[in-house]
């Protein structure tokens, strides 16, 4: 509770995000550049799935960070709800963005990874596809409810509650290969009996999930501190408004 | 040096550039929205109070 006090001052958040930044976008930039190049150049072919398993370098940090962004995004939201922290709701509106970014980016990179291995892009009677689908939907729904507000409290307020109450699709996600019969194939990192996968690919993998994580983390930062200035820049003009 | 796939090949670059397409995409238009806010900011607090 005394950290989230404390990153709810917006000079204290400016000053730490500003010496934050160049780390997160160093370790980013070397991560995924790693990850890409042992993607495309060293994995060897997978023994199943052939050389399309090298999408996997891509699409599942785009998966994890789907949900991951979405559960940040939903906590920020709580916070707000709870303890009206501006900064709370400044970092919920940020992830949105990125969130949905990166949901499409699973959504892309499966459906043209799914062509060659299952004979088809989408299944709209899969559980993970289309729960997936719909988290997509919530991203979008959120930038949209918020922007249809004409004040910055209402599209807070809205926009929280649709946090919220669209977490529950993430377990469903989470979830889906387990309790439903599905296309995709069952978890294979974030097992109770460890990783089922190669090292080969497994360190790649982890790897380029840190980059993905930490560029997700540098871009929700800079779309904070763009958003504490628009929202000082507002105040001061209201400011001036009022006196003339 | 462009690595030699198996017929898989357009499917995995298609994912790969996508990927790159989105990420890019968002970098670009983040910073450019970090930068407009940082000169709207600074140019209120320079003006004079009226």
């Amino acid at each position: 509770m005394a950290i989230l006090s404390a990153f709810a001052n917006p000079h204290r958040f400016m000053a730490f995000s500003n010496a934050l930044l160049p780390w997160l976008g160093a370790g980013a930039a070397i991560l995924i550049t790693y990850s890409i190049w042992q993607g495309l150049y060293v994995l060897p072919p997978e023994a199943y799935q052939g050389d399309s398993a090298r999408i996997m370098i891509v699409h599942v940090p785009a998966a994890w960070l789907s949900m991951g962004g979405y559960m940040g995004m939903a906590v920020a939201s709580l916070v707000w709800f709870v303890w009206r922290h501006e900064i709370a709701d400044v970092a919920a509106k940020s992830m949105a963005v990125f969130g949905a970014g990166y949901t499409a980016i699973c959504l892309m990179t499966g459906a043209v990874w799914g062509k060659p291995t299952w004979g088809t892009w989408f299944q709209w009677d899969d559980a993970r596809m289309v729960s997936v689908l719909v988290m997509f939907f919530i991203y979008v729904g959120y930038i949209a409810l918020r922007a249809a507000m004409d004040t910055r409290q209402k599209a807070a307020r809205a926009g929280a509650i649709l946090a919220m109450v669209g977490a529950i699709n993430v377990p469903i996600i989470k979830f889906s290969v387990d309790i439903w019969a599905s296309l995709h194939q069952d978890a294979s990192v974030l097992r109770l009996d460890g990783p089922a996968m190669a090292p080969e690919f497994l360190t790649p993998l982890l790897l380029g999930a840190l980059g993905h994580t930490l560029l997700f983390a540098a871009l929700v930062l800079v779309a904070m501190r763009a958003e504490v200035r628009l929202r000082r820049a507002d105040a001061l003009m209201m400011r001036r408004m009022a006196g003339a | 040096m462009i690595p030699e796939f198996d017929h898989t090949g357009p499917f995995i670059w298609a994912a790969y550039a996508f990927s790159a397409l989105v990420l890019g995409g968002l970098i670009a238009a983040t910073f450019a929205r970090a930068s407009r806010a940082k000169a709207k900011l600074a140019a209120l607090e320079t003006e004079p109070d009226t």
